[in-house]
């Protein structure tokens, strides 16, 4: 990527930092993507995260968190980024642990280098993660389970830990798991249980980018397509009307019956994966779990159908049995695979990776503003309020979510 | 083959009852049990009342209030073999029965909350948010209760979609046209947004007031417009509010809506818009389709209202919906009677009970291949 940026971040709290030019008008009209600075890129998705901007500067002034080490393990992004840049604003010492090295943002990753931030690299001497972390000693963990499993394995780390936050269902469950055995006897605070993820970030965030990745990535037209929707859970449930707002014609498969009730209500068709597939055009699987689309639906896949994984198991849709049975496989770019199937074309998006991430930026650093907003708070609550909070999961205050989401419609423009 | 019971039209469009009803036959799981309902008495309501008989129940049916109260319905229930109390003043009726089990409106929680030495209840349903309310503020209770009103079931489907059909039918009643109309919806619960999102699949241009944060947040990510309340109003063809509270609409907020405005409640409480203050300060009151158009300091505004001058203007769900509703008290007094109850409190409705409601739907939809 070519930098011709010359500022290279925004000063602290500047937030507010003009845009970056607009593309030319040469590079508009040919349709090439602009060259644009990973910098300029970093700074866009930050001003776009408005509430956690706001708190960035409010601990930058109070620096609430003072010489706590804080330990991370989360994707590398631009979003995550903007977190560890505030919670280093705030006073922390921090080391990350990227949660996947196949997901490493490079500029994010020069940025919080840039700032001496410590992000746990392969390359970057490779002591185990007990290890590191029995040298970092952290008071704080924002975890999705792998630094909960790894402090739980070195006894004198209990002592020194305030609590942690987590995002996902997994580290709630590491976290219930480990609290239940009385081996790390620490509060941990859900942070994915608030309501602004169940119904603002995921699916107005995942509806959106599951549709730019589909639109990106194949170019297809949305309109008049037979969609089916695998899974209606919160995600599911966005991408279906996302899916159904671009006028696609969208079939629900959920194992639930009261799923299947609340998608037919919500005007969907509802069907039997076996019975749906022969007439999809799109099939976008959004389940939590794994091999959901397995070698007996190979069949009935018909020819021209894009296939994808949103949800959180990349074996939900089983590719080596998708390799296996393909006389041919080709690489079309952009995470599209063209695989051959007795004469049929299956184009498979994302390589059954979260076709969000691999096709398109993933969510917006628009809607993950609003839960790294809250995982500051979460944090602070852990440091200020240690007698409030028992060992093992203990609920995300409600008013956590309210001042997040007040936050964001102030910065929206809206009353509240 | 069940016998088709009075109110057959509307027996026709509950088939999920229909079918437990059957199946109550075949298993009886409320044999020998007393089962006391506080209920709206209505065609739906005898759908319930019947499939607690085919249970092999002992069913008294205590009217829920005189403004719901069916004659007919009473007496097709009194002919399936239940003793209906028309009431007021059943106090005494409900204790001396002793119920094991109960559908309670919030009435049977304040009795037995009241009563220093009340009858064992094994447990019960409770059937609305309003009923929620009177159960909580009852203080003490000595039996638990399965919330109904809030079962992903009745919230996501019943609530939701009963109310955002019945707001839409209940304004073209009225002689509204939607679209092109700038309606505000004040409240954004899962009932707000259902309304919102019909009204808006109508081509009605849609703005949202709530004064919670997070529902506001979901309303702009929904693509509403988001207004302030008294902003919202002045510009206002249509006002529906769907909120849990009193006073919504004072007065002086109904002093800033423009000539022409028409607004409904459909909301928990009758003064949720101040129709009694509207009342008085107007200088003429219309019947009109619908509810009346009262003159206030030269403007006219229509205000909705319900059957017999009930404060919803939208009337009731339909059938089809309640029998979702009604089949989850049968079902839940079904499993209190044949497992052990949970502890004294409020409890969740439990997910199986759900599941079974909405697979039998999907059955009676010809849908049950969906599933595996």
């Amino acid at each position: 990527m070519t930098t011709t940026d010359t500022h290279p971040t925004p000063a602290a709290g500047s937030t507010a930092a003009p845009p970056t030019d607009p593309p030319s008008t040469d590079a508009a009209r040919s349709g090439a993507r602009p060259s644009a600075s990973a910098t300029a890129r970093l700074r866009l998705a930050w001003r776009q995260m408005p509430v956690l901007a706001a708190l960035r500067r409010q601990v930058r002034a109070d620096r609430p968190l003072l010489g706590v080490p804080v330990a991370a393990a989360m994707h590398v992004s631009t979003e995550t980024a903007h977190l560890m840049v505030t919670l280093k604003d705030a006073g922390a010492r921090l080391l990350l642990h990227p949660s996947n090295l196949g997901t490493l943002d490079p500029a994010a990753v020069a940025e919080l280098r840039r700032r001496a931030i410590r992000v746990n690299l392969p390359d970057t001497g490779s002591a185990p993660l007990t290890e590191q972390l029995a040298a970092f000693r952290p008071r704080l963990l924002t975890d999705n389970g792998t630094l909960l499993t790894a402090c739980a394995d070195v006894p004198e780390l209990a002592g020194d830990l305030l609590g942690a936050t987590v995002h996902s269902r997994n580290a709630e469950r590491t976290a219930r798991a480990l609290a239940a055995a009385g081996r790390l006897p620490v509060p941990v605070i859900p942070v994915a249980d608030s309501v602004l993820k169940s119904a603002v970030e995921t699916p107005a965030g995942t509806g959106q980018s599951t549709v730019h990745a589909l639109v990106r990535a194949t170019g297809v037209q949305l309109g008049g397509k037979r969609a089916v929707v695998v899974g209606y859970g919160t995600a599911g449930t966005g991408i279906a009307r996302y899916l159904q707002a671009m006028r696609c014609r969208v079939t629900v498969v959920d194992t639930s019956a009261v799923a299947c009730l609340r998608a037919l209500a919500d005007g969907h068709a509802v069907g039997a994966l076996d019975t749906v597939l022969a007439e999809a055009d799109i099939v976008v699987v959004a389940t939590g779990t794994r091999q959901v689309v397995t070698d007996r639906h190979l069949d009935l896949l018909p020819d021209g159908v894009l296939l994808g994984n949103i949800g959180h198991y990349p074996d939900a849709i089983d590719v080596p049995a998708l390799t296996r049975a393909a006389d041919r496989v080709t690489a079309l770019g952009g995470g599209v695979h063209e695989y051959l199937l007795a004469g049929r074309s299956v184009f498979l998006l994302g390589e059954g990776s979260q076709l969000n991430h691999v096709c398109a930026g993933g969510n917006s650093s628009e809607t993950m503003d609003l839960t790294l907003s809250l995982h500051v708070l979460c944090l602070l609550h852990l440091v200020r309020r240690p007698d409030d909070l028992v060992p093992g999961l203990n609920p995300l205050p409600d008013s956590f979510s309210e001042t997040v989401a007040r936050a964001k419609l102030r910065a929206l423009g809206h009353v509240a | 083959m069940v016998e088709p019971i009075d109110g057959g039209a509307v027996a026709a469009r509950m088939p999920v009852l229909a079918r437990l009803a059957r199946e109550f036959a075949t298993d009886r799981p409320l044999a020998g049990r007393r089962v006391a309902a506080a209920l709206n008495v209505t065609p739906e309501a005898t759908a319930l009342v019947r499939v607690l008989l085919a249970g092999a129940a002992e069913v008294l049916v205590v009217s829920s209030k005189p403004t719901t109260f069916d004659p007919a319905a009473a007496e097709a229930m009194g002919r399936l073999g239940a003793r209906v109390l028309p009431g007021p003043d059943t106090a005494k009726e409900v204790l001396a029965f002793a119920p094991d089990l109960v559908v309670d409106n919030g009435s049977v929680a304040e009795l037995w909350a009241a009563e220093p030495d009340p009858p064992a209840v094994v447990g019960g349903t409770v059937h609305s948010q309003h009923a929620l309310g009177r159960v909580r503020r009852a203080g003490r209770l000595p039996f638990p209760l399965y919330t109904v009103t809030e079962s992903a079931v009745k919230t996501t489907v019943e609530t939701a979609h009963g109310t955002g059909q019945a707001a839409l039918r209940g304004l073209i009643d009225a002689g509204v046209q939607i679209a092109g109309k700038r309606v505000l919806v004040v409240g954004f619960g899962v009932t707000g947004r259902a309304v919102a999102d019909y009204l808006r699949g109508c081509h009605a241009r849609v703005a949202v007031a709530e004064v919670a944060p997070v529902p506001l947040l979901q309303a702009v990510h929904l693509g509403f417009e988001v207004v302030g309340l008294t902003t919202g109003l002045a510009t206002a063809d249509v006002v529906v509010t769907v909120t849990d509270a009193e006073r919504v609409l004072d007065l002086d907020h109904l002093r800033l809506l423009p000539d022409g405005a028409v607004l409904g409640g459909i909301g928990h409480a009758a003064t949720e818009i101040d129709r009694a203050g509207l009342a008085a300060a107007a200088d003429r009151v219309d019947p009109v389709p619908g509810g009346r158009r009262y003159r206030l300091a030269g403007r006219h505004l229509t205000l909705l209202e319900g059957a017999g001058g009930n404060h919803v203007f939208a009337g009731i769900n339909p059938p089809e919906l309640m029998d979702l509703s009604l089949a989850l008290h049968a079902l839940c007094l079904a499993r209190l009677a044949s497992t052990g109850p949970p502890p004294a409190g409020l409890h969740p409705v439990p997910a199986e009970v759900d599941a079974r409601v909405a697979r039998t739907k999907l059955a009676v939809l010809g849908l049950a291949g969906v599933l595996p």
